[in-house]
């Protein structure tokens, strides 16, 4: 059959290993041999502290809260319709229904990130840092797609391919590339933007020492990332019918106005796919942090990077597998807890043209 | 000869290594802001100081890997401005012949511009000839280089991709990347084909859990994958497929699965279903209708997803760091970082910079010649009807 | 069809190609002959060794453009005035002063130079002065080839090019022992991760495996190595006499079939080599020895401790005997402020790299290497708390102190290895707390300029008051382990014994370590601390470090507590916060990990 290799090839490799990772999360393993000891859920009680496994039922109980009210609004209110509400407001209820479980597991994250102190601190500095780079990296990721998006999409400008294809081709390139490349440019001797300061008699910024790090990291990350995002949204824009602007025009519109008014909602389809794509790729990102310095200490560190030095570690001959499998799970799930939230969110605007 | 040749000594001495940056980069910019000095928005501003440091930065690395790190140090300009030796008039003739050529494609290109989109032959002819022109003025120089002895450019280069083995790892790369492309280019268009053009019970399902696979991230298939090739050998020939291109292959192909059949089933779904019908009449089974027609049909969706794959795959770095230690065999992003980890004994940075150099090369050359597809695929895979 | 067909072919023929390809790399075509797999690190020609193995300390005052060698200079310009100005510009660059007028040049020289080819000579006036590797090699090159009369090889062996030894070795060894074949794997710094899969797999598992003690740790854990030194269990490859006496004991030195194998070491150097076999090893890695025994797993080649390095030329700065080294941590303090009052930096270092060796030497001295195992592992005195000592806060103090006085070289913390380094041979610090293995790795960026930088160097005094081990060494031992699973055990340990022996000493003199073998030259960069290496005993020594005997606690307990507290971060623990915090999170670790891991 057609579809088969591909079954088979994907259950091999991808399927099975992932339901694996979740088996082997629950062993400690170094790696050099085949054994591998049994500890059941120590890995996770070390990673998120004894704090939440006592809390265990609290939490699961606030979960299950959460799931239910969820439940009821999407599928039984409309059902049995005995309040006799509208078709609106239960149509408004449905698209909200999911809203207090993300809002209670929201919840449950920043209790542990911020209130709990035992467990792996790493590892919760790891999270932090993800999500800073999420949310930092997300505004200015994005602030400059639209700037870039919106200077090309205006009719006078001369030479803008050579623009696209300046401001794209660093997203196009190899992360290590990228992370090579800053590193050297932020070297507090040679590099380039110190040479550039110095020539304006300005001092020497430190910009790799422990408390920079992280955001010469995430400019790094958004000078290479802007320019997919960018073209993205420039075929948004391109999308939108012309007499929309024509008729806003003869309005007597503002430019400004027609941004926001016009432009922005009618590619809101596009900016919910980027942001889809930025929130999941920002919880992943590897490449360009691992690359950029040998060592990381926990303000520049993120999870997978993490996972890797435990797992593969070579600096320090410490060789935990299951452990950082563990991590990788929690990893799974906080991904998926995201793309379920971003979908709902999605799924709440439909724009008619 | 000897007043310029003093001039050009104290030119070299006092422009110190930021100040000579600085003023390239002034002039730069002023260029471009004229270029557009009709319309000074903020808009502008901010993509032209953008636009221009991008520029800076790639610049800075070509120039610092065709030196040696002294230089690095104390002038960065000095590769360049010792090739125009006054002493020489071969050197300078080749430097005004690139001149000439690099003029050439700017205003090649402005031309360019101008045509209309439909023009499609003479924007080819420009296109090759610009390309054509650059890889001449490249020569020309490096040639005139070679004649004087002045070797020093292009020692970096050949020291990377000899001894630092980075020509090693770009036919790696190319092999492995190819390799899993075309597997999963087959794969993948069968599977999209059969998720939207057959009817079979589970079809919902099947597609739905390749597209929620999207959310598993690499890392968690890292550790088992790596338990599991360690089983997996071929006692005959004692392969093992844990350090081989062959196993990152298959692996690459796996993981890319699911983006593939997610963009291929969109374009699928958007092919007319009565050639299939049509197909049926003529007694073709499923696989033959698929084969002869719609294969073909699919071509510049294919293509697309082609080299998107291939792209990924090429700057792949997680998996090929964890799964190829052999020295040989490794991939160019993860050579160029130990390149990285070496040159941290060395402190050669030219040399590392030949070696990002070479790491961009390939890709960028690409991303030239195809940027219409690349950009025309972006779209089109992310906005759906 | 046709193109799916294509496709399909195409896909098959590069799927088979690369597998293929693939599987040549596996196949080791040496029939007939016993193959010995040798995974090592850097091989002939990899950037590492081309760039790591800098010129050796004899060549570069010998070299005819270095700093006393004024007449070649002048002969230079006599010979050719074309490059006058840039021969001038050379010297100023390199010693930042101007050529000297010149007097009557050697008419020999003159006639020397006039013989070289005007390409040459440019080539080789813009390369002037420069002492980097990379100049140079190009230079030799470019001689070459104007001046086709020469060999390339002989004027490529002026340089005594690490590589060359080290395939030298194994072109011996194979003609020496025609019926094997040595496989070299260079797998890059780090051997025992890239062998990683092959010890899981148990397949094509290298014979033999070099690296030091801390890298080869696993290893010896989980016995994965065999132990050199005590009897063997019988079994495939292992020869009668090792099951008896063991390796140690029972082969003879390659030079002399009337020594042993043992006696070709230092004492000290075979002692350092032992592992001691801890709990956790006999009962949950599964290390069949009894507990507290020393087994050999690594049989040395080098060794290495850490001493600090100073810059004599500073010492004479500051009207200091260069040879007066500081006695005490006191004496070491002022000489301090005197280089940093004189205008220069006192301490170079590179951010977290090698900090903490600094606290490392301060508690040895002050509080001792038992006591410091004790707290490490849980036991009396604690860092903080009741049970403390109150010198570990008082330590803490003092490095504060040092910061705070800018003892250490500006812009510290964000500097990366190896700035520092580099820092220190050009001249700009006075100190460098480091291993062994410095003077080769700076050979190529320091400076050779006497006015600049003379290299010295001395063990950290001991402090006044301290009832720690005040003049104790460290030392690892970098050397060779026969991994168990490996297939061919009598061809490794010969060729172990081949590596060991003496005859190949050149390589290890070439290398500038400390040598573990008797009767090889001690470098001469580290002269100041010959003696006392050469004559020590094992009492001399500390133990290994909590590096080595806590991993984890020093990984996750002491490096992130540290990480707040040495370099300059906005978010710094003060040295009682610093101390508190040791002692809080070693407990959790205890509790959670356990102690002594």
């Amino acid at each position: 059959m057609l579809l088969a290799p591909a079954v088979v090839l994907f259950v091999t490799f991808v399927g099975w290993p992932a339901i694996q990772a979740f088996w082997i999360a629950l062993h400690t393993w170094t790696g050099f041999s085949p054994r591998a000891e049994w500890v059941g859920l120590q890995n996770f009680r070390l990673l998120f502290g004894d704090t939440v496994f006592e809390q265990a039922w609290a939490i699961a109980g606030v979960i299950a809260l959460g799931a239910a009210v969820g439940l009821i609004c999407q599928f039984f209110l409309p059902r049995f319709n005995s309040l006799g509400l509208s078709r609106r407001s239960l149509g408004r209820i449905r698209t909200w229904a999911w809203m207090p479980l993300l809002l209670l597991l929201a919840g449950v994250l920043f209790w542990w990130l911020y209130a709990v102190t035992d467990g792996d601190s790493f590892f919760r500095a790891c999270v932090k840092n993800n999500f800073m780079y999420m949310v930092v990296g997300g505004v200015f990721h994005f602030l400059y797609a639209f700037l870039f998006a919106g200077a090309l999409n205006l009719p006078n400008l001369r030479g803008k391919k050579f623009y696209r294809t300046m401001i794209f081709f660093p997203s196009f390139i190899s992360v290590v590339g990228v992370a090579v490349l800053w590193q050297r440019m932020y070297d507090v001797r040679n590099g380039l933007l110190n040479s550039l300061l110095q020539a304006i008699s300005i001092e020497p910024i430190e910009w790799l020492s422990a408390d920079h790090m992280f955001y010469a990291i995430i400019s790094a990350g958004v000078w290479a990332g802007v320019g997919s995002q960018m073209i993205l949204l420039v075929a948004g824009m391109q999308r939108i019918p012309p007499t929309y602007f024509e008729a806003a025009r003869v309005d007597g519109a503002t430019e400004r106005h027609v941004f926001l008014h016009i432009t922005l909602p009618m590619i809101k389809e596009v900016i919910m796919i980027t942001l889809t794509l930025w929130v999941i790729g920002s919880l992943k990102v590897f490449g360009l942090v691992q690359a950029f310095a040998i060592t990381h200490d926990e303000k520049s560190s993120v999870i997978s990077v993490r996972q890797y030095e435990l797992a593969f570690s070579n600096r320090d001959n410490i060789y935990q597998m299951g452990f950082a499998t563990a991590m990788a799970v929690v990893l799974l799930l906080l991904i998926v807890i995201l793309a379920m939230a971003l979908r709902n969110l999605r799924g709440r605007d439909e724009l008619e043209f | 000869m000897a007043a310029t040749e003093q001039l050009i000594l104290a030119a070299t001495e006092t422009i110190e290594a930021p100040f000579m940056i600085l003023v390239w980069f002034t002039v730069g910019v002023v260029i471009l802001a004229a270029i557009e000095w009709t319309r000074l928005a903020v808009l502008y501003a901010v993509k032209t100081l953008w636009v221009s440091f991008s520029v800076l930065a790639f610049v800075w690395v070509v120039i610092t890997s065709m030196g040696t790190s002294a230089d690095f140090v104390q002038h960065p300009g000095r590769a360049l401005t010792q090739f125009v030796d006054p002493n020489c008039p071969l050197a300078i003739a080749a430097a005004v012949v690139a001149l000439l050529l690099v003029g050439g494609i700017v205003a090649l290109s402005y031309r360019t511009g101008r045509l209309s989109e439909q023009a499609r032959t003479a924007r080819r002819l420009s296109l090759i000839a610009r390309i054509v022109m650059g890889a001449a003025a490249v020569v020309v120089v490096l040639a005139a280089a070679h004649a004087n002895g002045f070797d020093r450019w292009t020692v970096n280069y050949s020291r990377a991709w000899s001894i630092a083995r980075m020509g090693n790892y770009m036919v790696n790369s190319a092999l492995i990347s190819v390799g899993a492309v075309g597997l999963i280019m087959l794969v993948a268009s069968m599977a999209a084909y059969a998720l939207t053009r057959l009817e079979f019970p589970g079809r919902e399902a099947v597609l739905y859990s390749f597209i929620a696979a999207l959310a598993i991230p690499g890392q968690l298939t890292l550790v088992p994958l790596y338990l599991m090739l360690r089983t997996w050998r071929i006692e005959a020939i004692d392969f093992v497929f844990m350090d081989s291109r062959f196993g990152l292959t298959i692996i690459y192909a796996a993981g890319s699965l699911p983006f593939t059949i997610f963009l291929l089933t969109g374009f699928f779904r958007s092919l007319p279903g009565e050639l299939s019908e049509s197909a049926a009449i003529d007694g073709c089974g499923e696989m033959a209708t698929f084969r002869k027609i719609y294969f073909p049909l699919a071509a510049p969706g294919l293509t697309t997803a082609a080299i998107f794959n291939f792209i990924f795959i090429w700057n792949e770095y997680n998996f090929a760091l964890v799964f190829i230690t052999n020295p040989e065999l490794k991939t160019l992003p993860v050579g160029l970082y130990y390149l990285t980890v070496t040159q941290q004994y060395a402190a050669e940075w030219p040399a590392l910079f030949a070696g990002i150099v070479i790491l961009f090369a390939p890709t960028f050359s690409i991303f030239l010649v195809l940027q219409k597809q690349i950009i025309a695929g972006l779209t089109l895979g992310s906005v759906k009807g | 069809m046709r193109l799916f067909n294509a496709l399909i072919a195409t896909v098959a023929v590069i799927l088979s190609g690369v597998l293929l390809w693939d599987l040549m790399q596996e196949k080791l075509a040496y029939p007939g002959k016993k193959v010995i797999i040798y995974a090592g690190m850097f091989g002939p020609g990899e950037p590492m060794q081309l760039f790591y193995a800098g010129p050796p300390a004899n060549v570069a005052p010998e070299h005819p453009f270095g700093p006393d060698t004024i007449e070649y200079w002048h002969a230079l310009r006599a010979a050719w005035p074309e490059v006058d100005a840039a021969v001038a510009k050379g010297y100023r660059e390199c010693f930042g002063r101007p050529l000297p007028p010149p007097d009557e040049p050697d008419p020999q020289l003159v006639e020397q130079y006039r013989g070289l080819k005007l390409d040459y000579v440019r080539r080789l006036a813009s390369a002037l002065g420069r002492f980097d590797r990379s100049s140079r090699l190009d230079l030799y090159r470019a001689f070459a080839r104007a001046h086709p009369r020469f060999e390339a090889q002989m004027i490529l062996t002026f340089e005594g090019l690490h590589p060359a030894y080290t395939i030298g070795a194994f072109e011996d060894f194979v003609r020496l022992h025609p019926d094997y074949a040595v496989v070299q794997r260079w797998d890059g710094r780090w051997v025992l991760s890239a062998n990683r899969g092959r010890f899981l797999t148990g397949s094509d598992v290298p014979d033999l495996i070099t690296g030091s003690q801390n890298e080869l740790r696993i290893l010896m854990r989980e016995n994965l190595a065999l132990a050199l030194d005590q009897p063997l269990p019988p079994g495939p490859g292992i020869k009668p006499e090792w099951v008896e006496k063991g390796i140690l004991d029972s082969e003879t030195a390659y030079d002399d079939p009337s020594r042993s194998l043992r006696s070709e070491f230092y004492g000290w150097v075979v002692d350092r080599a032992r592992y001691e076999i801890s709990h956790e090893d006999r009962h949950v890695s599964g290390n069949p020895y009894p507990v507290g025994q020393r087994v050999m797993y690594l049989l040395p080649r080098m060794a290495q401790t850490s001493v600090v390095y100073y810059n004599r030329v500073h010492f004479k700065m500051i009207d200091r005997d260069p040879d007066d080294i500081p006695e005490t941590a006191a004496e070491f303090e002022q000489i301090c402020r005197q280089t940093l009052a004189a205008g220069k930096e006192p301490i170079a270092q590179d951010g977290m790299t090698y900090v903490t060796d600094w606290w490392g030497e301060l508690v040895t001295r002050i509080i001792g290497d038992d006591a410091y195992h004790q707290s490490v592992t849980g036991g009396l005195p604690r860092f903080a708390g009741p049970d403390a000592d109150p010198r570990y806060i008082e330590i803490a103090q003092r490095l504060r102190r040092w910061r705070d006085e800018n003892f250490w070289m500006k812009g510290f913390s964000a500097s990366k290895w190896p700035g520092a380094q580099r820092d220190f041979g050009t001249g700009r610090c006075t100190f460098l707390h480091t291993g062994t293995w410095l003077p080769t790795e700076i050979a190529g960026t320091r400076s050779w300029d006497p006015e600049v930088f003379d290299l010295g160097c001395f063990f950290f005094p001991p402090v006044e008051d301290g009832t720690g081990d005040p003049y104790k060494m460290n030392c690892h031992v970098q050397g060779y382990a026969v991994p168990r699973d490996g297939d061919e055990h009598e061809g490794a340990v010969l060729l172990l014994r081949y590596l060991t022996s003496r005859a190949q000493k050149a390589m290890v003199e070439k290398l500038n370590y400390i040598p573990a073998v008797k009767g090889v030259a001690f470098p001469p960069a580290l002269r100041d601390i010959e003696s006392r290496m050469v004559n020590a005993t094992a009492d001399d020594f500390l133990s290994e470090g909590p590096q080595w005997y806590s991993p984890k606690w020093f990984k996750f307990v002491f490096t992130e507590t540290a990480n707040r507290f040495f370099v300059i971060r906005s978010d710094n623990s003060s040295p009682e916060e610093f101390v508190e915090e040791l002692e809080r999170r070693s407990q959790e670790h205890y509790r959670k990990i356990g102690k002594g891991t």
